[in-house]
C-alpha cells in the first residue's frame, strides 16, 4: 500500500460513524448508501462518499442495480480484514538516484544570503537561516539540522572554494552511511533554497 | 625581505590616547591654577596608569607592560622629587637620585621592549601572514567556521601554547570545556580586549584548537573587510588555521624563537 491509500484508508478509518457503517456491512448480505444513512442517521452524501472510498481501496465491492427509475450501487465486503502495510525506507527515494546525488559536486553559493549558526562549540552548524522573497514579502525560513546535517553543512565547501561531492564532504566530517538519506534531503534544501550552488 | 601589504593601512591613534589625555590634563591643570598643580595632576596620571598597566600585565603576562608599570610608576614620583624643584620634600635626599637612575634605567628597559615588537600587539602580522600568497576572489565571505585540519599535541602542550600566545600578544586564549580559543588582537584593538574581553571577543576572528587535535578557524566580515582586495575566502581561512598549527608544531619543537620571527619579520610598524 502507498501512502497516498494509506492515508486514505486512515481517513475513512478515522470517521466517528466507520465503526457502525463496518458493522453494517458485515451483517447485510449487501447494502445501499441510502439505507445505510438511514440505519445510521446521517446524510446520504456522507455514507457514499466513505462507500465509494472504500471501494477504490478495493475493501468493498458494488454492484449496479436496477430498481424503479434510477439505478444505484449496492456495496458488500470485499475482505474480511483490513492490514495497513507501508513500506518507510521508500521515503528515501529509489538506491540508484541515491548515487547519483552521492556525486553531486556542491558548494555554498557566493552571496546566498543565508546565515548558518553554529553550535556552541562550533564544530557543527545548528540552524540555516534563509531569507527568501524581496521587499514587503521577505520571508525568514530557518531549519534546524541534526547532527550529521550540521557536521556535513559545517565542511561544505566555501564560496570560493573547489567544488566537493557529497560522499567526499561525508567522508571529510566523517558521517556514517546510514546518515546519507538525511544528509542528501538537507543538499535537496539548501538547493531549492539557493544557498548551494551545483556543479 | 620585502611583503606586499595585503591589510588596509591603520591611521587609528588610540595608541596615542593615553599620552594624549595626560597632556590634555597637564594643561588644563596649568591654565586654571598654575605649574605646581599641573605637574602634580600629571604625577598623579602617570601613577594611576602605572595601575592599569600593572592590570595589563597580570591579564597577559607580557613583560613590557610590567616595564612600563615599573617607568610610569618611577616617573609619577620623578615629576614630584625632581632634584631640583621638589614639589615633594623627599626624607633623604639621595632618594630623588636614586629615582632619576631608577628612571633612567627602565626608561632603556622600556625602550629596548618597545623597539624589538615585545610590546606589540601583533594581529596584523597574523592576518598578514595568513593572507600571503591567496589569490583574489570576491564574494567568497561566509559566517562558517572551517575546519583547518587535524594537528597532534597534548592537552598540556595546548595550555602552555596558549599561554606563549598570551605573553607574547599574538592572539589572546579564551578557555572553553573541550578547546581553547585563540583570538589575534590588533594594536587598535588592544583597549577594545583589556576593557571588555568577552564582548570583544563577539564577531572576531578566531582558531579554535579542540582536545582532540582538531583546528577550527572562523574569519570575521570586519577583519576580511580589513584587507585591501577581495582575497579568496577559503583559501585565507586555509591559510590562517595552517600558520597557528605550524606555530604549534614550533612550540612542541622547542623553536618558538622561530613564530616571534616569522611575525617581525614581516616589518610592520611598531605602533599599527
Amino acid at each position: 500500500m502507498d501512502f497516498k491509500e494509506a492515508a486514505k484508508l486512515g481517513s475513512c478509518l478515522s470517521k466517528d460513524y466507520a465503526e457502525d457503517l463496518f458493522r453494517l456491512l458485515v451483517t447485510y448480505e449487501s447494502i445501499s448508501s441510502s439505507e445505510a444513512a438511514s440505519r445510521l442517521n446521517i446524510h446520504i452524501k456522507t455514507v457514499q462518499d466513505l462507500m465509494e472510498d472504500l471501494f477504490s481501496l478495493q475493501i468493498l465491492e458494488r454492484e449496479e442495480v436496477y430498481e424503479g427509475k434510477r439505478p444505484y450501487f449496492r456495496y458488500h465486503l470485499k475482505v474480511n480484514k483490513i492490514t495497513m502495510e507501508i513500506e518507510l525506507k521508500s521515503f528515501s527515494g529509489k538506491e540508484k538516484n541515491k548515487d547519483t546525488r552521492l556525486q553531486l559536486k556542491i558548494r555554498e553559493r557566493k552571496n546566498a544570503g543565508v546565515r548558518f549558526t553554529t553550535s556552541r562549540s562550533s564544530d557543527y552548524i545548528s540552524n540555516v537561516v534563509i531569507w527568501t522573497g524581496e521587499g514587503r514579502n521577505r520571508s525568514e525560513r530557518k531549519i534546524n539540522l541534526s547532527m550529521p546535517q550540521g557536521r556535513f553543512l559545517f565542511h561544505l565547501p566555501f564560496p570560493t572554494a573547489e567544488f566537493g561531492t557529497v560522499k567526499d564532504i561525508m567522508k571529510k566530517a566523517r558521517i556514517d552511511e546510514t546518515n546519507m538519506p538525511e544528509i542528501i534531503d538537507i543538499v535537496d534544501v539548501m538547493i531549492e533554497f539557493g544557498a548551494i550552488e551545483t556543479l | 625581505m620585502y611583503f606586499p601589504r595585503k591589510l588596509k593601512q591603520d591611521l587609528r591613534i588610540i595608541g596615542l590616547i593615553p599620552a594624549m589625555t595626560c597632556i590634555i590634563i597637564g594643561a588644563v591643570v596649568f591654565v586654571l591654577t598654575g605649574t605646581k598643580e599641573a605637574l602634580l595632576s600629571v604625577a598623579a596620571f602617570y601613577i594611576i596608569y602605572a595601575g592599569f598597566s600593572l592590570w595589563i600585565f597580570i591579564r597577559t603576562s607580557n613583560q613590557s607592560y610590567f616595564a612600563a608599570f615599573v617607568w610610569q610608576f618611577i616617573f609619577g614620583i620623578f615629576i614630584v622629587t625632581r632634584p631640583d624643584y621638589p614639589l615633594i620634600m623627599p626624607l633623604d635626599h639621595k632618594i630623588s637620585g636614586i629615582v632619576v637612575v631608577l628612571l633612567l634605567v627602565s626608561t632603556v628597559w622600556l625602550f629596548y621592549l618597545f623597539f624589538t615588537k615585545k610590546a606589540k600587539w601583533k594581529g596584523r602580522e597574523i592576518f598578514e601572514l595568513a593572507s600571503m600568497a591567496i589569490e583574489i576572489h570576491p564574494d567568497g565571505f561566509t559566517e562558517r567556521p572551517r575546519p583547518a585540519g587535524v594537528t597532534t599535541y597534548s592537552k598540556d602542550e595546548l595550555m602552555r601554547f596558549a599561554a606563549f600566545l598570551r605573553r607574547n600578544l599574538i592572539a589572546m586564549p579564551f578557555y572553553e570545556d573541550n578547546r581553547i580559543v585563540f583570538v589575534p588582537v590588533k594594536m587598535d584593538d588592544a583597549f577594545k580586549y583589556l576593557l571588555s574581553r568577552e564582548k570583544f571577543r563577539q564577531n572576531r576572528s578566531w582558531i579554535a584548537f579542540d582536545f582532540q587535535g582538531n583546528v577550527t578557524v572562523n574569519i570575521s566580515h570586519k577583519d576580511y573587510l580589513g584587507y585591501k582586495e577581495e582575497l579568496s575566502f577559503d583559501q585565507l581561512c586555509e591559510n590562517l588555521g595552517k600558520v597557528f598549527i605550524r606555530f604549534i608544531e614550533y612550540y612542541r619543537k622547542g623553536e618558538e624563537d622561530r613564530i616571534i620571527y616569522q611575525l617581525n619579520e614581516l616589518g610592520l610598524g611598531i605602533t599599527s
